[in-house]
């Protein structure tokens, strides 16, 4: 990091923080602090929206993956747009009609306390697992590629989110999530425009693309269907549907984003924007990544884009196989660009291959794969440019984690402590406590930051914690919404009975976790439905 | 223009064509990522 770089990186973070706290400067409700006294534009909500999904992990995970797996993430995204359709259809006008600051309030209004108490803890322990992970990703990267102190890291972003979460609530989240969100484009672009830039001379865009495609890097669309695939078109478009079902429907983080619309109007609009915007961001960072591996193809990339872990293989007999392979895919590289016909095409193939299979053994002790991005950045932007970048890293796991903190305050408050503890206080008194609350959670994001050690692939971490619950999240508020006959305890024991099946099919190691969506809400749904069948059989029996 | 609305209409509505047509954009999104996926094969 040079001078420029730190100037860049303090003001960048320094005026989103100062902005969003000037423009909630006001806040003095409950109903300001956590709701925005719903008269957000759409346009902040939407950005907000996307601010709150977008974490550092993106950045930085997302582009390892299309690096090391190719683009075929995105289809990861495809059921999105028709969750954003049914959320806008079903659930805003239900949540805004109902006048409730949580969804889980919703529950009680339509069930009973015990449905919502229990989804709220539900949502409590997932999201709170979540949080620590959002702060530590950018930490444990920055650590490696920097040599910055982890803790010292997840500290003193800690301190900025809890700063301003807890002064401005949820205006200084979504004006900060706007501002971060503008600025993560540019850093992207920059990184996208410096890799294609850096391309040997006469090699252009086009070449780029073929090389990576020839890779496999490209492959946007699989359509080979497997329980444990991951990422392919049909797990895409019923598992991604279900799960950004639930993510945008059930989970509290973004429910209070769009609650916060000015209008029904708004909120609709901004959900829309983001079934449309998504997945074409997503194919941008995903061929961000794709160009970073072109990238590589030409200049000899490190055995392990790990350098805590490069100074064990250097020198090693590994490491002078890898550069052989490295050189040797350079050259099929070179005469695919000249002969372009697909008897190169797969001599390039079989090099990567070759590659691939001493680049395995090579980081055996450590997948590099999130540390791709960072490498690239820090080795290869132009100076101030890395400033920025990592000023897009620090505000999207700020502009994330402060979202997921306010929405744990909301949820503390007003499911719980208004709820169950003080029913009947003043508003100056509720404000105080969704302030110590948000504190709280601050505290214990910082703190729990440390367990997200050793995850793997971090992007895959936090969708798979999210899958664990959303089923059965999804399930509940499905029951609510289109099975008017099912009554609160059969909601309750079908969410029990949701949450036994994914737990139970996530220890058969079998099915891939976007699944679990699915079995986790059809469960919740059939289960609530039979009991009430036959508890209202029995009752006219007797 | 957006279709106007009170906030007590719920469901589909006049916004049944904005679906509509969010519909018919991911579906030109994912053939023109097929065609993507496809184009480089020599």
């Amino acid at each position: 990091m040079r001078l420029l770089d730190w100037i860049v990186l303090a003001a960048t973070i320094g005026f989103i923080v100062l902005y969003g706290l000037w423009k909630s400067r006001k806040t003095s409700t409950v109903s300001g602090y956590l709701l925005a006294d719903r008269s957000l534009p759409w346009y902040t909500v939407a950005l907000s929206i996307m601010a709150t999904q977008a974490s550092a992990v993106t950045f930085i995970s997302t582009t390892g993956q299309a690096y090391a797996d190719g683009m075929r993430f995105i289809q990861f995204y495809f059921g999105l747009p028709i969750a954003m359709i049914i959320v806008s259809a079903f659930f805003a006008p239900r949540f805004r009609n109902a006048n409730v600051f949580t969804a889980y309030e919703y529950l009680e209004k339509r069930f009973d306390a015990k449905t919502r108490a229990l989804v709220s803890l539900i949502f409590l322990i997932q999201r709170g697992f979540a949080v620590g992970m959002i702060l530590y990703a950018p930490a444990v990267v920055l650590t490696v590629i920097l040599g910055w102190n982890d803790q010292g890291t997840t500290l003193m972003m800690g301190s900025i989110v809890i700063l301003y979460t807890m002064l401005g609530g949820i205006r200084a989240v979504a004006w900060t999530d706007f501002q971060q969100m503008v600025i993560m484009l540019v850093g992207l672009f920059a990184a996208l425009l410096v890799a294609v830039l850096g391309l040997p001379d006469g090699v252009g865009f086009g070449d780029a693309l073929l090389v990576a495609a020839s890779a496999g890097k490209l492959n946007a669309v699989t359509t080979n269907f497997d329980w444990y695939d991951r990422y392919n078109l049909f797990s895409g478009l019923l598992g991604g549907t279900f799960l950004a079902l639930a993510y945008f429907g059930c989970d509290q983080s973004q429910v209070q984003r769009y609650l916060t619309g000015k209008d029904l109007q708004q909120s609709r609009v901004s959900l829309l924007f983001n079934a449309v915007a998504k997945i074409p961001m997503q194919f941008f960072i995903l061929l961000t990544g794709a160009m970073v591996f072109v990238f590589y193809v030409f200049t000899a990339p490190p055995v392990t884009f790990h350098s805590g872990n490069l100074k064990k293989v250097e020198g090693t007999a590994v490491a002078a196989r890898h550069d052989a392979a490295v050189v040797e895919r350079q050259q099929a590289a070179y005469e695919l660009l000249k002969t372009r016909d697909s008897a190169h095409q797969a001599a390039f193939l079989e090099a990567q291959k070759k590659l691939d299979v001493v680049h395995k053994e090579a980081t055996a002790s450590g997948n590099d794969t999130n540390y791709v991005f960072m490498t690239f950045v820090t080795q290869h932007l132009p100076a101030g440019f890395v400033g920025l970048v990592i000023a897009v890293i620090f505000g999207a796991a700020m502009s994330a984690s402060s979202g997921e903190i306010n929405s744990l305050a909301t949820v503390t408050m007003v499911d719980f402590y208004q709820r169950f503890v003080k029913k009947d206080s003043s508003d100056q008194h509720y404000l105080w406590f969704s302030r110590a609350a948000t504190v709280f959670w601050g505290v214990y994001a910082v703190a729990s930051a440390q367990l997200a050690r050793g995850l793997g692939s971090l992007v895959e971490a936090v969708n798979m914690l999210g899958s664990l619950f959303y089923g059965g999240l999804l399930g509940v508020f499905l029951l609510a919404f289109f099975f008017p006959r099912v009554g609160g305890t059969a909601a309750f024991l079908g969410v029990l009975a949701g949450e036994a099946a994914i737990f139970y099919t996530h220890s058969t190691g079998k099915v891939g976790f976007l699944w679990y969506n699915v079995i986790g809400c059809v469960v919740v749904v059939l289960a609530g439905v039979i009991l009430s069948v036959l508890w209202r059989a029995e009752k006219r029996q007797s | 223009m957006l279709p106007p609305e009170s906030e007590s209409a719920p469901f589909f509505g006049s916004w049944k064509r904005i679906y509509g047509a969010v519909l018919i954009y991911l579906l030109i999104v994912i053939a023109a990522l097929a065609v993507f996926t496809a184009s480089f094969r020599l």
